[in-house]
């Protein structure tokens, strides 16, 4: 009697949620729901990094010591702070390059979370529609292109990494060699590299060779660093040759990423 | 019960937040656990079927809004989950908090199945592995999430005869 009834809540739950979470106000909802808890964990986050960070060994009661040990603390402290810094600078060092590189307006962005499930190789970032972020925009580190923007929500934007595979939403980019200026194009398969696939039959690629996006298919700009080849065989079919791409983004780990507004959304 | 409302609600927005970030970037060989199920499995042991199928409900919507992928198929799962812990409730010992974790084993399967069922893209060679991993990953978090929940919202259940 009680499944009985869960079940039917959960029913008619489940038709109301579908359509309510498809929608802008749903994504509004969300945004707006978990930005408390959002501060929260984030703020016991940096704090334990920084206790984990300042921790030190020892166990020795002698005065001398403690104060040392206390200092010692502190300097670790210190260090972790600039190497924290000094990351983020050659960070923002390298943006800036890319951003030199780049002709259309820019807007430097943070990822906030990652996908919750790992069958999705999806981001959060804090930039969204305020800010000029749309679904056209594509994201680059300082190595290389990230991704593109699904969704921009009003202050934040979910992001597809370029490793991930999904139907309908990404269906690869168009890529050119660098060395040779064979056309193919990069999709990602929710794994560490990326496929590479559409190459002519003749294509002279070989391993080592840088691939940029080619600017087909009017999202991506010409000339973004994609990977480098790691591999590429003949079809069974010999009429195209496909291989792998090493990604010259390091997609594990990104922090400071930069978001290539279109021209007429730019602020 | 306003109380073990208002905490649930608090430790599911924490849940959703916590898995998204970069604690749980770390994934063991890609899988990692999904701590909204395991969440609505406890609640469902603890609250029962209306409990788990609510909490089942929100947590779908929870991650469903946060990735914008999969909308249905994430919500249809998660429910699907909610209530077959909810199923199991009344035949387990679910004051044992170690109860908590062979439900969350079944649950993690029953979650996926479904997901895959309404969200086949998601196949690959390595899904019943991954499956399995996050499977006994869920199973090991649920008793500490259990714990967790009865100290903060502890059950005030009448003994009926």
């Amino acid at each position: 009697m009680r499944s009985g009834r869960a079940a039917v809540v959960v029913l008619v739950g489940c038709v109301l949620l579908y359509f309510f979470g498809r929608s802008h106000a749903g994504a509004l909802t969300y945004e707006v729901s978990v930005y408390p808890a959002r501060l929260l964990v984030g703020g016991v986050m940096a704090l334990a990094a920084h206790a984990g960070d300042s921790a030190s060994g020892g166990g020795n009661s002698a005065q001398q010591v403690k104060l040392l040990e206390k200092e010692n603390a502190l300097l670790r402290l210190k260090v972790a702070e600039l190497q924290q810094a000094a990351t983020e600078t050659e960070s923002l060092r390298s943006l800036l390059k890319a951003r030199e590189q780049t002709k259309g307006k820019t807007l430097l962005c943070r990822v906030i979370g990652r996908s919750p499930s790992y069958w999705f190789h999806t981001l959060t970032i804090d930039a969204g529609t305020r800010d000029g972020v749309d679904d056209r925009t594509v994201l680059v580190d300082g190595k290389g292109v990230v991704g593109r923007v699904y969704r921009a929500n009003y202050f934040t934007s979910n992001v597809l990494v370029l490793s991930g595979r999904q139907e309908g939403l990404f269906s690869g980019v168009g890529v050119k060699v660098e060395r040779t200026g064979d056309l193919g194009v990069v999709k990602g398969d929710n794994r560490r590299e990326l496929g590479l696939a559409y190459l002519q039959p003749e294509a002279e690629v070989r391993p080592g060779d840088s691939v940029v996006t080619s600017g087909l298919g009017g999202v991506f700009p010409t000339g973004l660093p994609v990977g480098t080849v790691r591999s590429v065989v003949l079809d069974q079919e010999g009429l195209s040759k496909s291989g792998v791409v090493v990604p010259s983004a390091d997609l594990s780990r990104l922090d400071l990423l930069l978001a290539l507004l279109p021209p007429e959304k730019a602020k | 019960m306003t109380r073990r409302i208002i905490v649930y609600a608090i430790v599911l927005l924490l849940l959703a937040v916590i898995g998204e970030e970069s604690a749980f970037r770390i994934t063991l060989w890609g899988v990692k656990p999904d701590l909204l199920l395991v969440f609505v499995v406890v609640v469902s042991l603890q609250g029962g079927p209306l409990s788990g199928g609510l909490s089942a409900l929100a947590a779908g919507w929870m991650q469903a809004a946060s990735l914008g992928i999969a909308v249905g198929s994430i919500i249809v799962s998660k429910a699907a989950s909610g209530l077959a812990a909810a199923q199991v409730e009344p035949h387990v010992v679910k004051e044992n908090f170690l109860t908590s974790a062979p439900v969350a084993f079944f649950a993690t399967w029953v979650c996926e199945v479904v997901f895959f069922i309404f969200y086949p893209q998601v196949w690959g060679p390595r899904w019943p592995l991954q499956v399995a991993l996050e499977s006994v990953l869920n199973a090991l978090v649920a008793p500490l999430l259990y714990l967790v929940l009865e100290y903060l919202a502890p059950r005030k259940e009448s003994l009926t005869l």
